[in-house]
């Protein structure tokens, strides 16, 4: 098909005997949100990490606007525009809010070692820019009033956003969150579901992992559904909900139980 | 900010005073120690404090400076000035091959690859006898010189050596101020805080290790050199374990990820084991006990105590 911004074939990842994703086939298209759920264990976060280079697939190919990123490292998949969020909250703990944000647009910033070493009117220039981007992204996160504070020691809820303004600070066309909502109460999590939204309308794709039910049912476009590995449905939240395979998966086998 | 800068100015031009009042040849000696220790300081510092890899081989590129150095100058006649620079590159090399092979790996077993390394190092210096001398060392190295036409600027007196030094580590300092803001530097401290998120917004580590460790070699290559030529005499001892552990020490106990902790701690740590000659045979006992107390009542370095204690008093006072 044509068109399509990510696009996983037959992706594989075994651990030793193990095959945590097995002949995984999906596709995200431009500007969709789509999300991957599935029991624990299913092989979410595997999958992700298949994509995003942090784990070496055992087999199948992921393209990206047609590239394939199979073997290269996390920092060139970032480059090709595909940043993500990883699952227990991850940040740069002693630094400041700000300079989170500074850091991850370090791929935008083109200065060279003597641009640094001799203190350039370029260098000058590009610390210029990065330090309007980062307002900017402080600005779209909404955590401009605690730029100053240390990652580390902002509330949890906080965390998480900051996160999301990290990898936003990348430029990525495509944003791979995991689990974002985790651990968040209600009004963090419509938080949350805001700011997703408020990216995909900057044409920003986004692919999740989510426990949160409501949460996926609200924003996706489209779900994938994973378990032991395998595809077993994918389609819109309303095809999704009623897939008698997904509600097996995630209830149980009425019938099989009740024999027992 | 600005009082940073003030105190920076304010120790440089300390510095510049300091033959004025020490003109006793020890302490123009003890100055000159401190600003080798200095510059070995730093440049751990850049991999230590900023990178958070922790190297116990830098023996080895101070080793390979000094080396490198002597022997441009007395077996292939370069000039001193040429031999240096080119000893420097000479360690910058070294770093940029033992990057390469010891970035593959994290945490301890880095740690056990830069001993190794140094080592190895050692044990060429040692046993390459035509070239090195072996456990002989090398000897008559002699002192650069500046010639301005008629003025000759004789570095084998002390007090030309010692502003050599200065020189030397104002120089380093600069460097390291000016990476450290920049955005190489912070893809250092990124790494350092966080490595798997430095690279999932297109940080390649891999890459900036092998930077940070070419500019720290080179700075330890100078530091190795500019040793050389003082003592006029070195032998593999110059590679020495003790030497990458002081380093270290200086780093951590100064205040490491910091920019003038390291100089604070080569400094003191130089001065400290002087202090304590009064107790003749317990020297080092004592000196061990002081490095023990500095690590667990100071763990983020000499340099944060210390501003704690001056903003403390600036409290009091109000």
């Amino acid at each position: 098909m044509a068109g399509e911004l990510l696009s996983v074939q037959r992706l594989t990842v075994r651990f030793g005997g193990l095959t945590a994703v097995n002949d995984l086939d999906f596709s995200i298209f431009p500007g969709e949100i789509v999300s991957l759920i599935g029991p624990n264990g299913a092989g979410k976060t595997t999958t992700f990490n298949a994509i995003t280079g942090f784990l070496r697939a055992s087999a199948g190919s992921v393209r990206f606007e047609g590239a394939e990123l199979i073997h290269l490292k996390p920092h060139q998949i970032a480059e090709k525009g595909i940043t993500r969020t990883f699952q227990i909250t991850s940040l740069f703990p002693n630094l400041s809010a700000l300079e989170n944000i500074r850091t991850g647009h370090h791929m935008q910033e083109r200065e060279r070692f003597w641009d640094a070493v001799l203190n350039t009117r370029r260098k000058r220039r590009v610390e210029d820019e990065t330090l309007a981007r980062t307002a900017e992204i402080l600005k779209f996160i909404g955590l401009e009033g605690k730029k100053g504070a240390m990652a580390g020691s902002l509330p949890y809820g906080d965390q998480r956003i900051l996160e999301i303004g990290v990898a936003l600070a990348a430029n990525p066309r495509l944003l791979l969150l995991d689990e974002p909502s985790a651990g968040l109460n209600d009004t963090e999590t419509q938080g949350m579901k805001e700011l997703i939204q408020k990216m995909r309308a900057r044409s920003i794709t986004i692919f999740l992992v989510e426990h949160d039910m409501k949460l996926v049912m609200g924003l996706s476009d489209r779900i994938v559904v994973l378990n032991f590995g395998k595809k077993i449905a994918t389609g819109t939240p309303e095809q999704v909900k009623t897939n008698p395979e997904v509600i097996t998966a995630y209830l149980g086998d009425r019938k099989r139980d009740a024999k027992r | 900010m600005r009082r940073t800068s003030a105190t920076a100015a304010l120790c440089l031009a300390g510095a510049m005073v300091y033959p004025i009042f020490f003109a006793d040849p020890y302490f123009l000696h003890m100055a000159i120690l401190m600003g080798i220790y200095a510059l070995l300081a730093v440049s751990l510092n850049l991999l230590l404090g900023y990178t958070g890899q922790l190297s116990l081989g830098h023996a080895a590129f101070f080793g390979v400076g000094a080396y490198l150095s002597s022997l441009f100058h007395l077996h292939l006649g370069v000039p001193l000035w040429g031999g240096m620079v080119l000893a420097v590159c000479g360690a910058g090399v070294l770093g940029f091959f033992v990057a390469k092979l010891a970035f593959k790996l994290r945490g301890a077993y880095f740690v056990i690859m830069t001993i190794g390394i140094a080592e190895v190092v050692k044990l060429v210096a040692l046993n390459w006898v035509d070239l090195t001398k072996g456990p002989m060392g090398l000897t008559d190295i002699a002192a650069p010189q500046l010639s301005f036409g008629f003025i000759t600027i004789d570095f084998s007196q002390k007090v030309p050596y010692y502003y050599l030094i200065l020189l030397c580590v104002v120089l380093a300092a600069v460097l390291q101020h000016r990476l450290v803001n920049s955005t190489l530097g912070r893809s250092f401290i990124a790494i350092r805080e966080n490595e798997d998120l430095a690279e999932s917004v297109g940080i390649d580590c891999y890459k900036y290790l092998v930077i940070v460790m070419v500019v720290s070699s080179s700075i330890s290559g100078i530091a190795g050199s500019l040793y050389a030529h003082y003592v006029s005499f070195i032998d593999p001892g110059v590679f020495a374990f003790f030497i990458s552990v002081n380093a270290v020490m200086m780093a951590i106990g100064g205040g490491q990820g910091t920019q003038a902790g390291p100089i604070l701690g080569a400094i003191l740590f130089t001065l400290i084991p002087e202090w304590l000659r009064v107790f003749g045979d317990a020297r080092m006992a004592v000196y061990a006990l002081i490095v023990i107390f500095i690590v667990i009542f100071m763990p983020k370095g000499m340099l944060y105590s210390l501003a704690q204690i001056i903003q403390g008093k600036k409290n009091d006072g109000r």
